[in-house]
């Protein structure tokens, strides 16, 4: 993307093939994010294709331009690509690039583990699409409703292939999770306080917990669908004994968050973009991340919303209802952030800035549906038809997307050392807002018509097909406008006009070094004197008395002062290694949640057959006090590695590991015991839950046993140290830890429970 | 203030009153028709009870949207209006906080929300009021079609769901399948059939008529067509259709029926269509408006189509398309549609 023409000769074709080889194997974030928002973009197209056949079929009623068969599959197809293959990879393509360049830094705090999570990514999505090669589509819907994903219901392996994409795709999306908040916390520039950091960081901080806490019961549930379709677990199962609810429990509980993931780096690049060109510091900033904070934490209190007509009972819909409701507050606070921000500004309608603001507008309308699907009664009535599919395009399209839009009219010239052409930007942009407002208003109006949502076809109701044509056109619109609007990034890259470091006169660190950035980033550090979020308005303002810092909610130096001394003592005390670890350790903490819930779920249901009562709890609990034991020897044996007593701190890793060993031999006799037994993990729920739940712990305690091992042998081999390695052992000893203290947890409840 | 506004009008109107104009276009040419002929907008014309607690809280919760869409459109027109720069301007004051204002907008929201609320709870108390000795139905969702138990009555049908006005009835909701969802939307509301267990509605349907819905929640490969269509007749009409429902068939009149009821009874119709509960029972399909759970309408013609064609029709349906001859299938049609 550099702009490289004005070397005086060709490469020769092995540099070039160098260069296209770089792309592969480069762990610059920056390139990662471009990687990231070409596969998006690639992904958009497939994803747009699917959406165009959808309209061709629907734009006229008993219409057999596609079977039912395929139908669903593209609508199945489509929303799992837009989800988790274009807007996810999207933003975490736009976060990739900007947030180190943003906060003052180099690179990501794991630069390689950076590169890994893209190609997962990718994978993961070519491993969705591949099975089209075998003539079938994934087709029981982005959310996948089980008992239709179940065996007798989709026999053939497209289910699986739905699965195994996201898995793939979820394991580098938690990764990239845990490197977006390691870095932040790790990486910024010498001088840099939390308070400081532009509201995009911010955002992406908080869709980081979103999706460290959402994903891995996407996860977990996914892995109970997977051994029910081919290992004949009933978790999902009604007909014997499993529950079909319990699947919409734990997606939901991904699900709804996974709508925040989406939205909330969408706010992040509003609130970068509106105040550049309203020429005013963003209002409220503080009120606007607290806010962003307040959405994260209360979407993991609405996922029933989606739920209503499940019949969930009147309590829990009142709770729900209350609680989705309450979202609304937060969220139309940003809104008159946004617009107070505007108010008095001088607003320069640049197509970014045009985005923006058409963001604002449709991303209320979507909003305002919102809150009236948190309303029980009407979600009786409107869930699931017409009326929800506009509103959550109004969400996803009229929201993320515009504002997606909007940050590429705004960094492209960063990216790319040129600019965007504004004409042909405005075209793109008013093609894009008729376009989208005639594909996706008329479909309130058909949801109020009683048309449901995911219908291949429909009987010739009175306007029914009028309706659907105009909105068929309206799709055509935004096709085209997407055609352009490549074709405009293609010709930007090509022959935009130079940019210069700054074209927007911004003040964010990204536009303190060069377009496009060096590999390093910035020459020094930081690149200039931070002393506000707005640290190039400073530089230019030098002469203004500093009035305006006090004016932007900025707390008393003191307060500041303190704030700093605590984050860098935070800072001081853990290594970048084991913040990772400490993050990937709470995530797990979810998924166990998850496997929990299930067993919980299923420990009273099963009537016939093994239950609790099978099970031998004085004989765990002998093995469990050895797993138990095995944390206080590592402790012990921590201490004595940091006074350097090699021998003792071998002697004492050697017996965690034995102790451990013990624990896992008592499992495996559990296991073969039970099998001997005839009981299965087929056997019923009971046994699905229970072996699915105990069996991944006893997989962690493998792990970490395999981790204590390696570490052994480094010790043995002399290869590693205390001095030289803290982070690398503390690591290994929290995870250790964490899988003992899980099994305190666990036991509690599937064996000692059976006992008290 | 006012002089900056004119001058600015000329250049920066352009915008926000194309955005105007095409947003009520739109809404005008998209909707206006529709709205004329109410009974297109079957959500807004409820014929139950129950319905119309929902209607008048969506209402509501509609003129409230509506206003708060308009005030945030309205202030971005404003400062679209009032506040563009152009090359050259000085940079604007650097305002970035009022207490009283951000009070203002967190506080109204709040109030609005609390409002809705408790207007939510009192609709749902509505809503789900259990009535006294209501008639108690029990709807199964199957891929891709509805069966309607009624047990108290001692029979079980399809296609159309009879229901008695101005009583109340319980439907008991559930599947044997995978998830549905009964959806009937000038009924009012829906509530998902999910296998293993059993939701409840409670309908008190005030106006005779027919009304149309369809499964909304996704159920596979013919979700399209498991549409619904629920009869709903005054309180003697309804006992008198209950009646003959529970009589057994006529015996077939002519020849021609004789010989379909032995097609019928010799070949592998009856495996699914008598007493199996795996396809509907064809007891009084005679009377029956629809073949296919609304793919098609009940005609002899549409029949024997059926019969033959299942798989040109409704590709997904688990019944096979059979090879019948044409005169077979005559006899079929006419023992069928004798069936009253």
């Amino acid at each position: 993307m550099a702009i490289t023409a004005e070397r005086p000769h060709a490469l020769p074709e092995s540099h070039r093939a160098e260069r296209l080889l770089e792309w592969v194997t480069t762990t610059d974030h920056k390139k990662i994010g471009i990687l990231y928002m070409i596969t998006a973009l690639a992904f958009f197209l497939a994803g747009g294709v699917e959406a165009m056949l959808m309209r061709i079929q629907l734009s006229v009623p008993n219409n057999h331009f596609l079977s039912p068969a395929a139908y669903n599959g593209m609508f199945t197809l489509h929303g799992t690509t837009m989800i988790f293959f274009v807007v996810v990879p999207l933003l975490i393509g736009f976060i990739n690039y900007f947030l180190p360049l943003m906060i003052g830094a180099r690179d990501m705090a794991f630069p390689r583990l950076n590169a890994l999570t893209y190609w997962l990514l990718l994978f993961g999505g070519l491993l969705l699409y591949f099975i089209i090669a075998n003539d079938s589509v994934p087709d029981a819907g982005w959310f996948a409703y089980a008992p239709l994903t179940e065996v007798p219901y989709t026999l053939r392996n497209n289910v699986d292939y739905w699965v195994l994409g996201l898995l793939v795709a979820s394991f580098g999306t938690i990764a990239t999770a845990i490197n977006i908040i390691v870095t932040v916390i790790k990486e910024r520039a010498p001088g840099m306080s939390i308070r400081q950091l532009p509201v995009f960081v911010w955002m992406a901080v908080v869709t980081a917990f979103l999706i460290l806490y959402a994903l891995p019961s996407l996860t977990a549930s996914q892995i109970m669908l997977l051994f029910d379709r081919h290992l004949g677990t009933k978790f999902f199962v009604p007909s014997q004994g499993g529950d079909a609810v319990l699947w919409q429990n734990l997606f939901w509980w991904f699900g709804h968050p996974e709508v925040y993931i989406m939205v909330l780096p969408a706010f992040g690049i509003i609130s970068e973009v509106i105040p550049v060109f309203s020429r005013k510091p963003l209002f409220g900033r503080v009120v606007v991340i607290a806010s962003g904070f307040a959405i994260g934490f209360l979407s993991f209190g609405v996922w029933a919303h989606h739920m209503f007509a499940v019949g969930i009972g009147f309590p829990a819909e009142l709770a729900f209802g209350a609680a989705s409701m309450t979202i609304a507050v937060p969220t139309g606070i940003k809104i008159f952030n946004w617009l107070a921000t505007m108010w008095g500004g001088r607003i320069r309608l640049t197509t970014s800035m045009l985005f923006a603001v058409a963001f604002i507008c449709e991303f209320t309308f979507g909003g305002i549906t919102g809150v009236q699907f948190s309303i029980v009664p009407i979600d009786w009535q409107l869930t699931d038809s017409y009326y929800v599919v506009g509103h959550l395009h109004y969400v996803l399209f009229g929201g993320t997307i515009f504002a997606a839009l909007a940050g590429l009219y705004y960094w492209f010239p960063k990216m790319s050392g040129r600019l965007l052409s504004e004409r042909i930007g405005k075209v793109v942009f008013w093609l894009m807002v008729i376009g989208f407002n005639v594909t996706f208003f008329p479909m309130h109006i058909l949801g109020l018509m009683g048309m449901a949502r995911r219908v291949a076809t429909y009987p010739n109701l009175p306007w029914w097909g009028t309706i659907n044509f105009v909105e068929t056109l309206g799709a055509a619109t935004m096709g085209i406008a997407s055609l352009l609007l490549i074709w405009s990034i293609i010709e930007g890259v090509r022959s935009g006009k130079p940019a210069g470091d700054n074209p927007w006169n911004a003040w964010t660190l990204e536009w303190a070094t060069t377009s496009p950035p060096p590999p390093y980033n910035f020459a020094t550090l930081p690149p200039v004197p931070i002393r506000s979020s707005r640290p190039l308005w400073d530089v230019a303002h030098q002469a203004q008395p500093q009035t305006t810092s006090a004016q932007q909610g900025q707390a008393e130096p003191s307060a500041l002062r303190a704030a700093r001394r605590s984050t860098t003592s935070f800072e001081e005390r853990t290594p970048v290694a084991v913040l990772g670890m400490l993050a990937l350790i709470s995530s797990e903490v979810i998924f166990f949640g998850s496997l929990i819930a299930a067993y919980l779920e299923f420990r009273f249901r099963s009537t016939s057959g093994p239950g609790p009562a099978s099970l031998d709890v004085g004989r765990t609990a002998l093995f469990s006090i050895a797993l138990w034991a095995s944390s206080i020897t590592l402790i012990v044996a921590e201490r004595f590695l940091r006074r350097d007593n090699r021998r003792a701190f071998t002697a004492l890793l050697c017996a965690t590991i034995a102790l451990g060993v013990i624990f896992m031999y008592g499992q495996i006799t559990e296991f073969s015991t039970m099998y001997a037994d005839n009981i299965k993990l087929s056997t019923n729920v009971f046994t699905s839950a229970f072996f699915t739940l105990t069996g991944f712990h006893g997989a962690h305690v493998v792990v970490g046993l395999g981790l204590l091992i390696l570490l052994l042998g480094l010790t043995l081999t002399g290869r590693v140290s205390h001095e030289r390695h803290p982070a690398a052992i503390q690591s290994i000893v929290y995870y250790w830890h964490f899988v003992d203290i899980v099994w305190v947890v666990i036991f509690t409840i599937v064996y000692l429970w059976n006992v008290l | 203030m006012a002089r900056r506004t004119a001058i600015k009008l000329c250049s920066a109107a352009r915008l926000p009153r194309l955005l105007l104009v095409s947003l009520s276009l739109l809404i005008f040419s998209a909707c206006g028709s529709p709205f004329s002929s109410g009974s297109s907008l079957t959500t807004l014309v409820p014929v139950s009870t129950q319905g119309r607690a929902i209607y008048h809280q969506f209402i509501v919760v509609s003129v409230i949207s509506t206003l708060v869409l308009f005030v945030v459109l309205g202030l971005v027109v404003w400062v679209l209006l009032h506040y563009r720069g152009k090359p050259g301007d000085s940079e604007p004051e650097q305002v970035a906080n009022n207490r009283a204002l951000e009070i203002i907008w967190t506080s109204i929201p709040v109030l609005i929300l609390a409002g809705l609320f408790v207007f939510m709870v009192h609709t749902m108390r509505t809503v789900d009021a259990s009535p006294k000795d209501p008639v108690v139905i029990t709807v199964v969702g199957h891929q891709w079609w509805w069966e309607y138990q009624y047990r108290e009555q001692n029979f079980t049908t399809a296609s159309e769901l009879h229901i008695p006005v101005d009583t109340p009835v319980t439907l008991k909701i559930t599947s044997v399948d995978v998830i549905h969802s009964f959806w009937v939307p000038q009924l009012g509301w829906k509530q998902d059939a999910i296998p293993g267990k059993t939701n409840t509605m409670q309908l008190t349907v005030t106006k005779a008529g027919t009304y149309d819905g369809t499964c909304s929640e996704f159920c596979g490969t013919e979700h399209a067509w498991m549409r619904i269509r629920v009869i709903a007749e005054p309180l003697d009409q309804f006992n008198a259709w209950v009646q003959q429902q529970q009589q057994p068939a006529a015996q077939p009149a002519t020849a021609l029926a004789r010989e379909g009821q032995q097609i019928f009874e010799s070949s592998a119709c009856v495996s699914c269509h008598v007493n199996s509960g795996a396809a509907p029972n064809l007891t009084h399909f005679g009377s029956r408006e629809w073949i296919g759970s609304g793919v098609l309408d009940n005609t002899p013609a549409n029949l024997a189509r059926w019969i033959n064609g299942v798989k040109q029709v409704k590709p997904g349906a688990l019944m096979p398309s059979f090879n019948f001859t044409q005169s077979q299938l005559n006899a079929l049609v006419a023992y069928l549609e004798g069936q009253k």
